[in-house]
């Protein structure tokens, strides 16, 4: 029993050497089973099959970010995939319908999703709603305008100049979505790492009640906090209507809950005021992993849901150990 | 002479840096209604936590009907017919009257399918309710019922578990004098039906209406027991204050102060506290001294902007502000510690550093982004200069001691440079030494021109820190005193009645 217990004592203490953050454990998964389906099939590691990963998992990874914001600072945006939809049917009908320039219609596309955001952030804040409930109800009236307003029709005809941001590779290898997906990656890590806002938002989530007290501005901070998960999920729907070149109504259906997996995936605590950005894009990658591999390996794609599913339960399960045990030791 | 149905003998209890039972004897015979009284921190309520199972006694016995009785919880308390009335009422907001009293032992209302019969359970409590001479809907929510009502359903319930011993912990703290009239009525009652009771009050006149004995603690001992008939309000103070002022000291007041910081005019809140004025000034520190229930804790609340008050005026050297934000009021230079350290002061998943700059960040700001390494040496000044144990300043806060956490939270302020700092209770819960440390440390920041307002529930930190003394009771101002040692009586008397 005795002898049990030191072993398994020395197992969690390597993984945790080796370790320190969720985030890198999860990154380290992610590398291992990328090695081993690349030996057992021999196409993982090709420029194309990565090119292909990264630009599949860009959108839901742009999302993720801003859904880690929101998860830290102790609320959950769950329309974040319908303001998505709604500000890709925004673009469209600019990009197609007027005469404005499209860097302008993207910009207007992108600060409507943000305008969203910040409707949700006023209710929440103002008004003391439950987050869940308030972006549960404008998720559904969002993605309800989408519908009344296109009548279900995919909206079509976006040019080849600016769609080429969407489907182009540089040096024919990264696809500039993954190129937009790290760039935001950085400016999101800066900001929650080294800017008051970013340092108030883990405030906010940790401790309500302490951050009022010590100067932090709740309600601005949220009502910043939703307006940047806005933006994001703004530029995942804009970019995918450069991807897809059109507009269709089911823009971001598989967004919502993959983007709440990647961040708790990568450590982020559903409770608020724990979560680093780049276990999200750990985490996020190895969703995509995870799907690449079933599709590399020639699985039925309906075993994927619950490879994630379970790899969600052994990664929290795993976290609450580490947790339990941290808490005994002090 | 009836029989002792409770008896302790030499039970002693303690806590990490504190010795809360000392020796500690206490009977409770059958029918009696038993006061049991002294002031915060005597050790009342650690002895009742004993009694119910919440803490386990390091040395003693405890003998129930002459059987030595151990509990591990309050469960087995309950078990054993002991159960305590809280303060704080934990019944179930959401579910009715009749639920809530039959919370627990729902199987005596069963039919004979195994099912519960709600009609049965509600004729049940009606009757429990009337025999307390109590009229409340037992179909009602509890969450709609006044303190008092929700108060005779606790009581119910306590009678419903079986508890022959009851335990009133300050019952009256939240009712009106009318109220009290009724609950006195109950618990006159419950005697009658044979229930003893044990009554924790700070009211006095009330322990004179009520109960049949008194036992008086003190610096954790028991120090008197008698008739209560036999003893006056008067004495009761003597014994309750005789004591140890002298040991820790009184300080040497200031009585001339720098500009005023503070001004504070016809503040009131509903039901909290009435049109409370009063001003603090550089160099000083005032002491506001008041019983749980006194509303001064509310009311430095609505002085900081947690709150928002209903009336009145909060300025800050000369400035008038708006009541309500501690934006405002941060922004004007005033800092504030409060009570529950863990639930409103600290952020647990942060670190040392952190939670001492985040009120500063604007400072190590350059072009938007905070300087760490400006950040984290700023912080190891405060670190060697407050003492404050720790590894590193990038260790979690929640790793910290009690004592060591204040004082990070003390240096929060420090850093920025507070001209006015609020301290409610700043060293509960806190070890001796700790405490002497930061009791240093707020005089320091006083003589260096800081104004100080600290709250306590302890007369003795009140005595050893403040150059003025400001009294409040039920809400209500009752003066404000020098700090002199021939007026402790004075001001424990005030702030008693």
């Amino acid at each position: 029993m005795a002898q049990d217990k030191v072993q398994k004592n020395i197992a969690l203490r390597i993984l945790q050497g080796i370790s320190g953050s969720t985030a890198s454990v999860v990154f380290l998964v992610t590398i291992i089973i990328s090695i081993i389906v690349h030996f057992s099939t021999g196409s993982f590691f090709t420029v194309y099959n990565v090119g292909t990963l990264i630009r599949q998992v860009a959108f839901v990874i742009i999302i993720a970010l801003g859904q880690t914001i929101v998860l830290i600072s102790g609320g959950i945006d769950l329309s974040v995939a319908n303001i998505g939809a709604f500000c890709s049917m925004v673009v469209a009908m600019l990009i197609t319908g007027t005469h404005i320039p499209n860097f302008l219609a993207v910009i207007i596309a992108l600060l409507i999703g943000a305008l969203l955001g910040a409707l949700n952030g006023l209710f929440i804040s103002r008004l003391r709603l439950s987050p869940f409930i308030v972006t549960l109800a404008t998720g559904s009236i969002f993605s309800g305008i989408v519908y009344v307003v296109t009548g279900g029709m995919p909206i079509i005809g976006i040019p080849r100049s600016i769609a080429i941001i969407g489907q182009g590779m540089l040096f024919n290898a990264i696809p500039y979505p993954a190129i937009i997906m790290f760039v935001i990656f950085f400016i999101v890590k800066l900001v929650l790492d080294r800017t008051t806002l970013g340092r108030h938002v883990y405030a906010l989530g940790g401790n309500e009640q302490a951050a009022n007290i010590v100067g932090v501005r709740v309600d601005r901070v949220k009502v910043m906090v939703y307006s940047i998960s806005g933006l994001l999920a703004s530029a995942a729907g804009v970019l995918m209507v450069l991807r897809l070149a059109s507009s269709q109504v089911n823009i971001g259906e598989n967004w919502l809950m993959p983007s709440i997996t990647a961040a708790i995936l990568g450590g982020t605590s559903m409770s608020g005021g724990v979560g680093k950005v780049k276990g999200t894009l750990a985490g996020g990658l190895l969703m995509g992993v995870i799907a690449t591999s079933i599709t590399l390996l020639g699985i039925s794609s309906y075993w994927e849901r619950i490879v994630t599913g379970s790899v969600v339960l052994l990664a929290v399960a795993t976290d609450a150990i580490r947790m339990k045990r941290s808490n005994k030791g002090s | 002479m009836s029989k002792i149905i409770l008896e302790t003998q030499g039970i002693c209890k303690r806590f990490p840096g504190t010795v809360a039972l000392d020796d500690v004897n206490f009977t409770l015979e059958e029918g009696e209604i038993h006061a049991l009284i002294g002031e915060n921190g005597a050790g009342k309520s650690t002895l009742m936590n004993i009694l119910v199972g919440i803490h386990a006694m390091d040395a003693g016995e405890i003998l129930l009907k002459g059987e030595p009785m151990h509990v591990a919880n309050t469960h087995e308390a309950l078990m054993k017919g002991i159960s305590m009335v809280p303060q704080e009422l934990n019944l179930v907001p959401a579910l009715t009257v009749a639920e809530n009293i039959f919370i627990g032992n729902e199987r005596l209302n069963k039919q004979k399918s195994g099912l519960i019969s709600w009609k049965k359970t509600q004729e049940h409590a009606q009757k429990i309710l009337d025999d307390l001479g109590m009229s409340i809907d037992v179909r009602g929510i509890v969450k709609s019922l006044t303190t008092h009502q929700q108060q005779m359903v606790s009581i119910a319930r306590s009678l419903v578990a079986g508890a022959e011993i009851l335990i009133f912990d300050e019952p009256t703290a939240s009712l009106t004098t009318t109220e009290s009239e009724v609950l006195f009525e109950t618990i006159f009652n419950l005697k009658k039906a044979g229930k003893s009771i044990i009554y924790i009050s700070h009211h006095l006149d009330e322990i004179k209406k009520v109960s049949d004995r008194t036992t008086i603690m003190r610096d954790s001992r028991v120090v008197h027991m008698s008739e209560t008939k036999d003893i006056s309000i008067d004495e009761m103070i003597f014994y309750m204050a005789n004591r140890k002022v002298e040991k820790t000291g009184v300080k040497q007041a200031r009585t001339e102060f720098g500009e005023k910081v503070l001004e504070v005019k016809n503040l009131s809140l509903y039901k909290q506290f009435e049109d409370i004025s009063f001003d603090v000034h550089q160099h000083e520190i005032l002491g506001v001294a008041g019983l749980v229930g006194s509303g001064i804790s509310e009311l430095f609340k609505s002085v900081f902007g947690i709150n928002k008050p209903d009336s009145g005026t909060v300025s800050v050297r000369g400035i008038e502000v708006q009541t309500g934000s501690t934006v405002e009021m941060i922004k004007l230079g005033v800092g504030y510690v409060p009570e529950e350290r863990r639930v409103m002061g600290i952020f647990p998943f942060l670190d040392v550093a952190e939670n001492m700059m985040i009120s500063s960040y604007d400072v190590f700001c350059n072009m938007g982004l905070i300087k760490f390494p400006k950040v984290y040496s700023s912080a190891n000044t405060y670190k060697e200069q407050l003492k404050i144990k720790t590894s590193t300043i990038n260790a979690l806060i929640k790793n910290l001691s009690g004592g060591n956490q204040q004082k990070v939270i003390l240096a929060r302020w420090m850093a920025k440079n507070v001209q006015l700092m609020i301290l409610d209770n700043p060293t509960r819960g806190i070890d001796v030494n700790a405490k002497g440390e930061i009791h240093s440390l707020i005089k320091k920041l006083a003589d260096n021109g800081l104004a100080v307002v600290v709250i306590s529930t302890e007369m003795e930190e009140i005595s050893a820190l403040a150059d003025r003394i400001m009294v409040m009771h039920e809400g209500k101002f009752k003066g404000i005193m020098e700090n002199t040692q021939s007026n402790h009586e004075d001001i424990l008397k005030t702030a008693l009645q």
